[in-house]
């Protein structure tokens, strides 16, 4: 029998009437209980994720998130972020999540996505910013992710890897006393996604429809772009761009494959008007 | 024929930029950049900047920037594409006094036109101000790590906080129209699939 075959029928097991079955002598020296209990575990991590869910766990990486880097004490700045974030999605698939968008007070450059429409952006981030369209372009970036599920999906899997390493060891009769729950996984999962970042494809995924997102809002779609420009200048070797540059693709690479998006958006510029709102935020920002 | 396009680039440079204007940024070539007199391909080529060429950049259209090399160097002005420059810079006091190289100087043609990217770099300031000086409000000039936000703790008290700030539908679109922002209907842009293989093959 081949390990996904095995695995087949221990998720069965777990989700079917698992002590009606007979598993004859192949399970005799494995610990029945485990096997039943990693089984149900993998069969939770392999359904697709409820939105309740998705929102659930969401939530849990954010507060995680800014256990590392609490947001920004001046309520002016967090409100703005909002503004500009919830009309952003608006004009996606998904407007009727719980959307809501915080600004982290930190110097390191970098903005995150949970699952469910959780956004930080970072102080240092918004302070490169040159208007509202390149404030406008990030988040747009970051809600693609949250539309298209990047992180929900990336998490599933990686949480499906680990908990099917869990049934294969316990195949093997070595199963160590690691039993987490599948939340557990999840979490983890997740954190260690943020460390070391989505697969490319689906950055450069998320630029593009980013792109479109904020100029169906009125926005410049080129915003990010112009955004990227400054990134690319501080370089890789300023320590506040660590772990963006770490898990994104290389900046100008993200320049030039959205240079050649924008030919297809025409000419459209946005309609953007006041930007003394953006500049005053910022401002706060460097007080 | 490089020299020659030099030549051209430098009896035009002077064309796309008035006198006075102030530049609203700095950049640096990343790659030989041709200058146009328009900012669209079908522009009529004035020269070509070398990689590491520093410009003062005046305008904004698109993808294209309208470019002048920085005070005391020569060199085609007119519109180069974005992608073809690292910018980012602000816009410079307008001090430098570096001589003009002569096209035949430091092995010819453009070689000797660039400026050092530290020169820049040391007139990296407006948006980065305040950035090395800090504020209360964060938690110090650092990066983040992967390994910070794996042995994290949740904050369930910071998430509640953040969630006090979400705005409702109605108004964010009162903040669009104070904004002047107008919604347009666009559709997601697909993208090309790779070119399949050549049918002749290629190097294996």
């Amino acid at each position: 029998m081949t390990l996904p075959a095995i695995l087949t029928l221990l998720v069965a097991c777990a989700s079917g009437p698992a002590l009606a079955l007979d598993l004859g002598g192949m399970l005799q020296n494995l610990d029945v209980n485990k096997v039943l209990e990693t089984g149900q575990k993998l069969s939770a991590a392999t359904r697709e994720m409820p939105v309740n869910e998705e929102i659930g766990l969401g939530r849990d990486l954010a507060a995680r998130i800014l256990g590392t880097v609490p947001p920004h004490p001046d309520p002016a700045v967090q409100r703005y972020v909002n503004q500009v974030g919830r009309w952003l999605t608006l004009h996606t698939e998904r407007p009727d999540l719980p959307w809501h968008f915080a600004v982290a007070g930190t110097d390191a450059v970098g903005a995150f996505a949970t699952p469910g429409g959780s956004v930080i952006i970072t102080a240092g981030l918004l302070r490169l910013m040159r208007d509202e369209n390149e404030l406008a372009g990030v988040l747009a970036h970051e809600i693609s992710h949250v539309v298209q599920k990047h992180h929900v999906l990336a998490i599933m899997k990686r949480a499906r890897a680990q908990l099917a390493a869990d049934v294969a060891g316990e195949m093997a009769s070595q199963y160590v006393a690691k039993n987490p729950l599948v939340t557990q996984a999840l979490l983890g999962a997740g954190m260690n996604l943020y460390g070391s970042g989505l697969d490319q494809g689906d950055e450069y995924a998320a630029d593009r429809a980013g792109m479109v997102i904020a100029a169906r809002a009125g926005y410049d779609p080129l915003g990010l772009v112009y955004l990227l420009t400054t990134l690319d200048s501080i370089g890789v070797a300023d320590a506040r761009t660590q772990l963006l540059f770490a898990t994104h693709p290389p900046t100008r690479s993200r320049i030039d494959a959205l240079s050649a998006v924008a030919d297809q958006l025409g000419a459209y510029r946005g309609s953007l008007q006041n930007s003394e709102r953006f500049a005053q935020i910022q401002g706060s920002l460097l007080q | 024929m490089r020299f020659a396009v030099w030549l051209l680039g430098a009896s035009i440079a002077t064309v796309a930029v008035a006198v006075d204007e102030t530049p609203i940024e700095r950049g640096v070539a990343i790659r030989p950049a041709v200058v146009l007199d328009f900012p669209d391909r079908s522009g009529k080529p004035l020269g070509t900047l070398p990689p590491n060429a520093a410009v003062d950049i005046y305008e904004r259209q698109r993808l294209w920037l309208r470019v002048k090399p920085t005070a005391g160097l020569q060199g085609p002005a007119g519109w180069v594409q974005l992608p073809d420059l690292r910018m980012g810079f602000s816009a410079p006091p307008t001090t430098a006094t570096a001589p003009a190289p002569t096209p035949a100087a430091g092995g010819g043609g453009f070689s000797s036109f660039s400026r050092s990217v530290s020169g820049l770099l040391a007139g990296f300031q407006s948006r980065q101000s305040g950035y090395a000086s800090g504020s209360n409000a964060t938690i110090g000039i650092r990066g983040l790590t992967g390994g910070e936000l794996n042995a994290s703790s949740p904050n369930f008290q910071a998430f509640a906080d953040i969630e006090r700030y979400a705005v409702m539908p109605a108004q964010a679109q009162m903040f669009a129209n104070a904004g002047g922002l107008m919604p347009q209907r666009i559709g997601y842009v697909t993208v090309a699939p790779p070119a399949p293989p050549s049918p002749t093959g290629g190097p294996r």
